[in-house]
């Protein structure tokens, strides 16, 4: 029989599950790969799974056929390689934020962008970093969010006919990209604390608050 | 396991805490991720023939399944935290035994002090079994997360794992669905 010891994690950006697999005929691994991934995450933990087992080859094909949890999930090759894809889920592009915004409130495209600069803002002023992988820049009011103009041009998320941005049907994975991204759970929060303040204002009520140049977290303006 | 003085009693604080409780849900995912760190070989070792032992951590997107599926049930999250991440650490065992299920819970408790449940479940529409287990939790203590040990027999694993499959669909199917993003 041979042991194997698969490290797993979700590869987001490669859109599938990915796993780094050791197999051995006594079962002794060595830690060198565990340890160079979890010690590349400095900011919050990296988002790994471990699993071991016995089959009676050194195949990956003989995990898959004793557990098919195992199915469809991209074998990589090296830990090198497999921190290079852990590292692409440490921070959430916007698509995958105004996703998430649009799971707990209805908007158009105007104010779906002011919700995710105010976002932004208020995880900045938390803690020294943007929000997003693609950051905000907000000019006279238009913003520009690369991620989220690529979503709704390949319908990851939709325009309707009266405006109102819509999430694909069914999608659940926006929110567990967002928790075990580094930081997650603050930006969870941050989030959702956002859009609970500001979810009975107009686009034009969240524009004139972004521009009262008040230095504050606007939600503590708002007594949030 | 490893529960220690600052530990918060997982019997007391519940699902729905860890959704405003930055800290605590922290601590359930950093007790998940110290589990990664521990060598599983020893406990997959006591296989033999006609006895398959694996072990695994659980994984974040489960963990964030779970804690889901745990609110929108009918009590909405208003249940003990040890009893929803009580198998971030999981020992599955499938053996080959002419032995009942029946008959292993009563030795297990019998022997050891550990909560010992029949874990079957039925499908509701026709009544059939869909899943034949008996799942153990080890780790008595309120301060400590449970792990889970699965006793399956072989001749019903192709059977659950199919169950097992559509359960975790929900988490494991994003794969197949986001694949087109950008």
């Amino acid at each position: 029989m041979t042991y194997h010891r698969i490290v797993m994690a979700d590869g987001w950006s490669v859109g599938k599950r990915i796993a780094l697999h050791h197999s051995s005929d006594d079962g002794d691994f060595p830690n060198d790969d565990v340890e160079l991934i979890r010690g590349c995450f400095m900011r919050g933990h990296p988002m790994i799974a471990v699993h071991t087992c016995r089959t009676d080859s050194a195949s990956w094909d003989s995990v898959v056929r004793m557990d098919p949890f195992f199915k469809d999930v991209m074998v990589i090759d090296t830990a090198e390689k497999f921190v290079e894809i852990l590292r692409r889920n440490e921070v959430p592009g916007s698509d995958v934020v105004a996703q998430y915004i649009l799971n707990l409130t209805e908007c158009d495209m105007r104010r779906l962008s002011l919700l995710l600069h105010i976002c932004d803002e208020e995880y900045i002023l938390d803690c020294g970093y943007s929000l997003f992988e693609d950051g905000v820049d907000i000019v006279d009011g238009s913003s520009k969010f690369k991620k989220l103009e690529n979503a709704l041009e390949t319908g990851y998320l939709t325009r309707e006919e009266d405006g109102r941005i819509r999430p694909k049907a069914g999608r659940q994975s926006a929110k567990a990209r967002i928790i075990t991204s580094s930081d997650g759970l603050n930006r969870r929060s941050i989030i959702q604390k956002v859009v609970e303040a500001c979810k009975e204002m107009t686009a034009s009520e969240l524009e004139k608050m972004i521009r009262s140049e008040n230095p504050e977290s606007m939600v503590s303006q708002m007594g949030h | 396991m490893q529960g220690n003085e600052e530990q918060p009693n997982l019997k007391r604080k519940q699902v729905r805490d860890v959704v405003v409780d930055i800290p605590l849900y922290e601590m359930v995912l950093g007790y998940r991720m110290f589990l990664t760190s521990l060598d599983q070989c020893p406990i997959v070792r006591f296989g033999m023939e006609g006895f398959d032992v694996r072990c695994r951590t659980k994984m974040p997107n489960s963990v964030q399944s779970k804690t889901e599926r745990y609110l929108n049930m009918e009590h909405r999250g208003h249940v003990s935290m040890n009893k929803c991440f009580n198998d971030l650490f999981g020992i599955r065992a499938i053996m080959d035994t002419e032995v009942t299920h029946a008959e292993i819970r009563d030795h297990i408790l019998g022997t050891h002090d550990v909560r010992c449940t029949d874990s079957s479940k039925m499908d509701p529409r026709s009544g059939e079994l869909i899943y034949i287990a008996t799942h153990v939790y080890i780790g008595k203590r309120n301060t400590d997360f449970p792990w889970e040990l699965q006793i399956w027999f072989s001749k019903d694993a192709a059977m659950n794992y199919a169950s097992h499959e559509r359960t975790k669909q929900g988490y494991t199917a994003w794969d197949v669905e986001n694949g087109d993003i950008p």
